[in-house]
């Protein structure tokens, strides 16, 4: 493969950017964007709360309003269009930090900017250093899954989840600067970081001669247009995805228009070779873990398994949580560790371990990907007339506004959804390949080591893939 | 058209230079602004590092003054080509892992001054003018004398506190 190309056909160095448009760039600056989209998603999660209270326990999952729009609509198209498209895109629109938000800065719409600062309501804490990374999020997303056969037949649970999110993020944001719960705690954030690291679509700075002079540099500290980067970034510098949450504030700051949103090619930022860690490895092997679990156990056809997830028994439901935590945190991460080890005796070159092992993980974003992505559809193909069924009656209290409420279920493309999964996971194999030989190069000095190291994790990448298959087509 | 520092005259050099520290200590006490919140310790080093830039540039002020007396040049740092000596500081995601430390601030300062060394005696080689060229030496050695300034508080700043994220 040619070198600095993806798959060897985009240079990754390829952008276009998309602001060059006047009116995407005034679409941008606007304080409407991302405000228009935030207040329709909190009426449409005001919705979904309240089809979780009056579902409560009572309703079966497929005909409530809010299982079906958060679990079924917004988790595939999470996973199948936002994520691997459009970055950290529902973290711009995302309802849960909202109100935390407004009371930070006590202004909806305008900017309050007082004495030469933005102003913030609370006690603006600084956030643990000891929890300065992943971690509790991935211990967060683990602990959530646990619930997962619950939130998918039980409305009361998601709302449950989602009203102690919002409750999280409020008293957090009161106590702490900026987005600490989105950066350090919110479950979603950390798979959507690394994830977002593949995305499509990234806010970079265009020339950073221009910042390098700038003397008040207002996507950091803030002006009369904008709030100072809420992620707690430094816009003009920042080189991947994983904490960009794509508010476009620095967009709105910025008094050159140095700041651009582009298209590029998939995975360059995970080559980004610096700020990796063991938190993110993690993150990417859990998601990987999660996945398998999933499919095997809400996917595959072994009901016993399912019923464990449910809850039927309550040691069923002790014995599907000690597997599942223990494969994830555990079997999986020991199982990539023996094929690290693998790979540095191969490249026999004097690199430690944990850097290997750090290094190699993000190699497994884009199989990791691809896996959710596969599992969405087995989702949204046998599930998503559903959809028709809660738009039309959200409430199960008889109404029928869009003639929709008696659509019979109707399952799409199910005898070719396994080829489809299949295919979808073998790009995300290619993709993780190319990545794999690339992140070798990084990490052994001597290109005929490189190869060599690669081949025991195209081994290990290889057996996921083929294990995954065989749970679709088995 | 911006044009290069080898096209100035020696008096529009010094100027340059003049205005090259008073932009810097702009930027290291925006840069004590970004920190203020998050870490007063490193706020305050830029801020004494913002200090030290305005004596660099009051130095220079002085020999200007010595050479051109109150004559002013019409020409802004912005209208010079190459971009010296700015300070960057380039961990853009410093404050989500809470590693920015004292020792990080004067590493910003060391490699700008740095820069500037080598810039400066980079021109001096290529210069024709021989005035020009011993300008360009002079501010090659001042620069110099400033790097090794935050090189020596580096040096003591990084035995007292090295912490950082541990790199895998």
């Amino acid at each position: 493969m040619r070198e600095g190309y993806v798959l060897g056909l985009i240079p990754e160095t390829w952008r276009f950017e998309l602001t060059q448009f006047p009116w995407v760039r005034r679409l941008f600056k606007s304080r409407w964007m991302p405000l228009a989209l935030i207040l329709f998603n909190v009426f449409l999660f005001t919705l979904i709360l309240m089809a979780g209270f009056f579902g409560g326990l009572m309703l079966p999952g497929n005909y409530n309003f809010g299982i079906m729009i958060v679990w079924i609509l917004w988790w595939v198209l999470l996973m199948t269009v936002l994520v691997p498209v459009l970055s950290r895109f529902w973290c711009t629109m995302c309802p849960l930090p909202f109100l935390g938000e407004w009371l930070q800065r006590l202004r909806l719409f305008d900017v309050r900017y007082e004495k030469g600062r933005n102003p913030y309501f609370g006690l603006n804490k600084r956030w643990p250093k000891s929890l300065s990374n992943m971690w509790l999020m991935n211990i967060l997303f683990l602990v959530t899954t646990f619930a997962s056969g619950f939130f998918t037949v039980r409305p009361a649970a998601t709302f449950v989840l989602l009203t102690a999110i919002i409750a999280l993020a409020v008293a957090l944001s009161l106590i702490y600067r900026a987005r600490t719960f989105c950066l350090y705690v919110c479950p979603v954030s950390g798979f959507q970081g690394l994830y977002s690291n593949f995305a499509l679509t990234e806010v970079r700075v265009k020339d950073p001669e221009i910042c390098a002079r700038h003397k008040q540099k207002g996507c950091v500290v803030g002006n009369e247009w904008g709030y100072g980067c809420p992620w707690l970034l430094l816009p003009y510098a920042f080189r991947r995805n994983t904490y960009c949450g794509m508010c476009f504030e620095c967009l709105k700051t910025c008094e050159y228009d140095n700041m651009a949103v582009n298209l590029r090619p998939p995975g360059v930022d995970l080559l980004v070779d610096e700020k990796r860690g063991l938190d993110e490895a993690y993150k990417a092997l859990i998601m990987l873990g999660i996945a398998i679990v999933f499919f095997v156990t809400f996917q595959g056809p072994w009901g016993t398994l399912k019923d464990w997830a449910n809850a039927a028994t309550l040691s069923g439901y002790l014995a599907f949580i000690g597997l599942h935590t223990s494969w994830n945190l555990i079997v999986l991460p020991a199982i990539f560790l023996l094929f690290v080890w693998l790979a540095r005796r191969a490249a026999g070159q004097p690199v430690p371990l944990k850097k290997v092992y750090v290094n190699f993980s993000y190699a497994t974003v884009p199989l990791g990907l691809a896996a959710w992505i596969a599992f969405s559809l087995g989702i949204i193909l046998p599930n998503g007339s559903y959809l028709l069924h809660v738009l039309s009656d959200p409430f199960a209290w008889g109404w029928d506004l869009f003639g929709t409420a008696h659509f019979p279920w109707t399952p799409v493309f199910t005898g070719i959804m396994p080829y489809l999964m299949i295919l979808t996971l073998l790009i995300g194999l290619l993709f993780s390949m190319d990545i794999a030989f690339k992140i070798a190069r990084q990490t052994f000095a001597e290109p005929e080591a490189a190869v060599r190291g690669a081949l025991p994790i195209l081994g290990f990448l290889g057996a996921m893939t083929w294990g995954l298959m065989w749970l679709f087509v088995g | 058209m911006r044009r290069s520092l080898a096209e100035l005259s020696p008096q529009e050099i010094l100027w340059i230079a003049i205005r090259i520290e008073e932009r810097n200590a702009r930027i290291y006490e925006n840069y004590a602004e970004m920190f203020e919140w998050y870490e007063p310790d490193v706020a305050q080093t830029f801020r004494e590092m913002a200090r030290e830039e305005r004596e660099h540039g009051r130095r220079l002020s002085a020999m200007y003054a010595e050479r051109y007396g109150d004559a002013a040049c019409d020409l802004t740092e912005e209208e010079i080509r190459e971009i010296v000596e700015a300070p960057v500081f380039e961990d853009g995601e410093a404050f989500i892992y809470d590693r920015a430390r004292r020792h990080h601030a004067f590493e910003v300062g060391r490699e700008a001054e740095r820069r500037a060394r080598a810039f400066y005696a980079e021109m001096a080689e290529r210069a024709t003018d021989a005035a020009v060229r011993a300008l360009f030496r002079e501010l090659a050695e001042i620069e110099a004398e400033h790097e090794a300034i935050f090189a020596h508080r580096l040096d003591e700043e990084s035995a007292r506190d090295p912490g950082d994220r541990a790199e895998p």
